[in-house]
């Protein structure tokens, strides 16, 4: 099922640099693709409600037809080539070509990304999108780069949310000695301390049995995790704290992309920011459904203006204090972008 | 030759002992990990990532160990119906396989150390390469000891080997 | 690529080279023939594949039975399981069976069911005079009720990778559970009796009374893990680590029969046992990860999706490709594989999603007990010492009762959804 050996590819047919010009025959300047396949990974599920596969679909789909299906995308869903770490590994090595991954394991690539994983740190969407897809991120995404990983976008898994199974979190008091199970991820782990929580690092397929035999209370993911994993069914309380955002960067292979010619690079590029807003618009459109589901079964819903997010955000800020040597100067600029 | 195969054991007998403090270490630091976190309401962030990288190590060790002493489990159809030394030959054969793979691993494994060094791991942010090396380690200590398996064949009578 | 892979393995197999080297090495030619992934994924790979926390409950509960072994609670369980049903037919093979069942509704894992009751009852049933090959065969079969009696992991990765309720997996599993348990109690009579496995009759009350004060602390044992899992204390995985704590302090501070100078020794020797199943599975994750990236498993679905719309011949041919997909690949791989495509064509064909699961389920659970990739044989062939040809002559009539207890689920569904439209 693999393509054929794929030295660097170079254009055929016209020069690259005149194909803008306003020309009605399109064959004559149309650029060919060498024929290849880029394998893509992620490791959620690939249905219907699943942004990731939805979204990779999307890219598929744009790549291919904007090749004339010279260029195929083989997607692999529900992480048959692995969790997350190890595919974005996997894409530092060039073992697979591309990953569509949350940002939980990216810090440990590049130190930089962390900054994003503050809690209350983006205002909302607009804001975030704003910082994702302008100078901060391309700062995160040089870093990246260094590592052999280029960030073709950030799409969005959405604000992160908490549930439990004992009684609705509504004030950092409601968390006290409550045992909730976070990404081993040191900003995210700080946070929950400080909320006055009782964080537990915990491999993601053990969470479902973990609550509901309750070795833990609680836990904290997006809509877009916690309603097609079925959290529901073992917790009762969903407070839409949105107390981290979460990212979703698409990733290709740094020497793969470089190798690509010009006009394969321009349709890749081109064809994940399409993703991306269509991805994100998806996510937008589920929430709603997703709120749904969650109240049909049962779950009781503490909306994001029921909770006490000033002294959730009080409690936040020795966070902040604790990293400000690292992460102050770009904390400050994520801030202050309007 | 005997001398070799006699050194070779003697140190798979520290390397034993040593994945035996591996193994006990892990039950130590998970049966802790479930003590702080239940009885002193302490969930501890780095347990279960050292316990992980620990048995990492010890599954490739002990494949070693157990590579040395042919425990490792294979389909036998034909070794046990022929003669004495086609199965000598056979079994050197395969072992010869063995060790052309685990060169092979040697060699990617070194690669892999090198290209993750800058990861960190999630908990304990140590470099990953070294979690990775159990990799490159273990591919050397099944170079040697199945080197010393084909040793034995040469050296050692058959029934005569010490299991 | 995928053909080279397995002709590669099938050769290696055949000239003696061990599973997990043949695994290993028939991944890495398939990948430099076919030139387009850097070999380094071998390397990667093996890592990635025993990088799991959840794998942990192989070596600790290996552990566990090694130093319950040690200790003499195996000793004082096996008494008083002999006092309970010596004098049946068969009778220690029946407690296999009956143990295991109990055991899996504490382990999510069969490999760890197989480890932890096999290392106590093999050699307790090899010493009772059963044939080593009949021990360790039963012992396989009956771990694989650990994956089908709740909980269970591959219930979860189906529940999670088809978005079907795992709650009602868990139930759904419950009614095929005990019926497998029950048909498997059957056949070790009837095989007990035709080998003349004999009961012991001269056990008196006043030995079963002895045996039970005897075996109090070993029979708290299962209360304190499955009351810890349940009451939410540990998971099933930390389990493994307060079961080697228990044994531990019961079998050097109460009975005193484990010397301090022998733990390292016991520590030793189930790390080396442990090892040998852990690297199997180091490799398989790499072959399969070969596989999957060919896209094998999706062009097999299709294939056999393909050939008949009547959900009779369907499920006949499921149950094929299952049985015969277990024999290669790991339960889990396979879920994780197979599910996401297998289930909507069978809900095309208005079969129940959860029925569905839980055939999927039975099917690669069987295969933990089929050559030559069978987590529960090697395990098996470890504690009784013997080679997985030995091994497969004495699985055959229980690989025949698992096969008539699979069409049976297949069939009749209402075995899997009864008691999850009941508790709805
Ligand atoms: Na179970
Ligand atoms: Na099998």
């Amino acid at each position: 099922a693999c393509g054929g050996n794929t030295e660097t590819a170079a254009p055929s047919g016209s020069d690259a640099t005149e194909q803008q010009s306003e020309n009605t025959n399109d064959d004559a300047t149309k650029p060919t693709f060498e024929s290849r396949t880029i394998a893509l990974g992620h490791a959620t599920s690939d249905s219907e409600n699943s942004h990731y596969h939805q979204g990779a679909l999307k890219f598929k789909e744009l790549v291919e037809e904007a090749t004339d299906g010279q260029v195929t995308i083989e997607i692999h869903p529900n992480g048959v080539l692995g969790g997350e770490r190890e595919m974005i590994e996997a894409v530092q090595l060039g073992t697979v070509d591309m990953v569509f991954t949350s940002t939980g394991p990216v810090g440990n690539f590049a130190s930089k990304s962390n900054a994003f994983d503050f809690p209350f740190l983006f205002r909302d969407r607009e804001h975030a999108y704003k910082v994702l897809d302008g100078e901060i991120g391309e700062e995160v995404n040089q870093q990246l780069e260094s590592a052999g990983l280029k960030v073709l976008v950030w799409a969005e898994n959405g604000f992160r949310n908490i549930t439990n199974s004992t009684h609705p979190i509504k004030t950092p008091d409601d968390l006290k000695g409550v045992k909730i199970r976070t990404m081993e991820n040191k900003i995210h782990l700080d946070s929950f301390r400080q909320f006055g929580a009782d964080p537990t690092p915990m491999a993601f397929t053990e969470l479902f049995t973990a609550l509901q035999q309750g070795v833990v209370d609680a836990q904290e993911n997006p809509l877009s995790v916690i309603i097609p994993n079925k959290f529901y069914e073992v917790q009762d309380y969903l407070t839409l704290t949105g107390h981290f955002y979460s990212p979703a960067p698409l990733i290709i292979n740094k020497d793969l992309f470089d190798s690509f010619s010009p006009e394969l690079q321009d349709v890749i590029t081109k064809a994940a920011e399409e993703m991306r807003d269509f991805e994100r618009e998806f996510i937008y459109q589920q929430e709603q459904e997703y709120l749904k589901i969650a109240e049909e079964n049962g779950m009781e819903i503490i909306q994001a203006d029921e909770y006490d997010f000033e002294a959730f955000f009080e409690a936040a800020q020795p966070v902040y204090e604790k990293y400000a040597d690292e992460y102050g100067d770009i904390l400050d600029r994520i801030i202050a972008t309007e | 030759m005997r001398v070799v195969l006699r050194y070779i054991d003697i140190f798979n007998k520290y390397l034993t002992i040593i994945m035996g403090l591996f193994l006990g270490i892990m039950s130590v630091v998970i049966f802790f990990q479930v003590f702080s976190r239940f009885f002193l309401g302490l969930p501890l962030p780095w347990s279960e990532e050292l316990a992980r990288f620990l048995m990492i190590y010890t599954v490739f060790f002990g494949a070693a160990v157990a590579l040395r002493h042919q425990k490792l489990i294979a389909i036998e159809v034909i070794a046990e119906s022929v003669s004495k030394n086609t199965r000598r030959l056979i079994k050197t054969v395969a072992n010869g396989i063995g060790i052309v793979f685990f060169i092979i691993v040697l060699i990617k494994g070194l690669e892999v150390m090198e290209r993750v060094h800058n990861q960190v791991s999630a908990a304990m942010q140590l470099p990953m390469s070294v979690a990775y090396a159990a990799i490159p380690i273990g591919a050397v200590l099944l170079i040697i000891n199945g080197i010393a398996v084909i040793i034995e064949l040469y050296t050692v009578e058959e029934g005569e080997a010490e299991s | 690529m995928a053909l080279l892979l397995v002709i590669a393995m099938f050769a290696l197999f055949f000239i003696g080279v061990p599973v997990a080297i043949s695994l290993g090495f028939a991944s890495t030619i398939a990948i430099w023939w076919d030139g387009t992934i850097p070999l380094i994924i071998v390397a990667q790979r093996l890592f990635t594949s025993v990088d799991l926390f959840p794998l942990m409950a192989i070596p600790f509960f290996i552990l566990a039975g090694t130093l319950m072994e040690a200790g003499g609670i195996s000793q004082r369980l096996i008494n008083f399981a002999n006092a309970l049903t010596g004098h049946m037919t068969g009778g220690l093979a029946l407690v296999a069976v009956v143990t295991s069942m109990f055991f899996a509704a504490v382990s999510g894992s069969s490999a760890a069911t197989v480890a932890a009751i096999g290392s106590i009852l093999i050699p307790a049933m090899i010493k009772r005079g059963y044939h080593k090959n009949f021990s360790g065969g039963i012992q396989s079969i009956s771990g694989e009720l650990g994956v089908i009696i709740p909980p269970s992991i591959p219930m979860i990765l189906y529940g999670v990778t088809t978005e079907t309720s795992i709650r009602d997996m868990f139930i759904a599993g419950i009614i095929p559970g005990i019926f497998i348990g029950i048909s498997l109690l059957l056949t070790v009579y009837i095989i007990a009796k035709k080998r003349g496995y004999k009961g012991d009759t001269n056990i008196t009350w006043a030995d079963r009374k002895k045996a039970f004060k005897e075996a109090l602390l070993p029979l708290i044992m299962p209360v304190i893990i499955l009351g810890g899992i349940y009451g939410g204390v540990f998971t099933p995985t930390e389990a493994g680590a307060v079961a080697v704590a228990y044994a531990f302090i019961v079998g050097v501070f109460v009975y005193k029969e484990i010397k301090w100078k022998e733990v390292i020794q016991l520590l030793s020797r189930s790390v080396v046992m442990s090892s040998i199943i852990m690297f199997i599975i180091a490799n398989a994750g790499l072959f399969g990860w070969i596989l999957s990236r060919e896209g094998v498993p999706q062009m097999a679905a299709s294939f056999f999706a393909g050939i008949s719309d009547s959900p009779i011949i369907f499920l006949l041919i499921i149950n094929a490709l299952l049985l015969f997909i277990g024999m290669f690949i790991e339960t889990s791989v396979s879920i994780i594989l197979l599910a996401p495509l297998l289930m909507p064509v069978a809900m095309h064909m208005g079969i129940d999603p959860v029925h569905f699961g839980i055939i999927m389920i039975v099917n690669l659970a069987i295969g933990m007990c089929t050559p030559p990739l069978g987590v529960n044989l090697f395990i098996s062939c470890q504690i009784a010492n013997i080679s997985l040809i030995e091994i497969t002559k004495a699985i055959i009539p229980f690989l025949l009762v698992m096969i008539i207890n699979v069409l049976i689920i297949s069939y009749v569904p209402w075995l899997s959804t009864w008691l999850v439209q009941l508790l709805n």
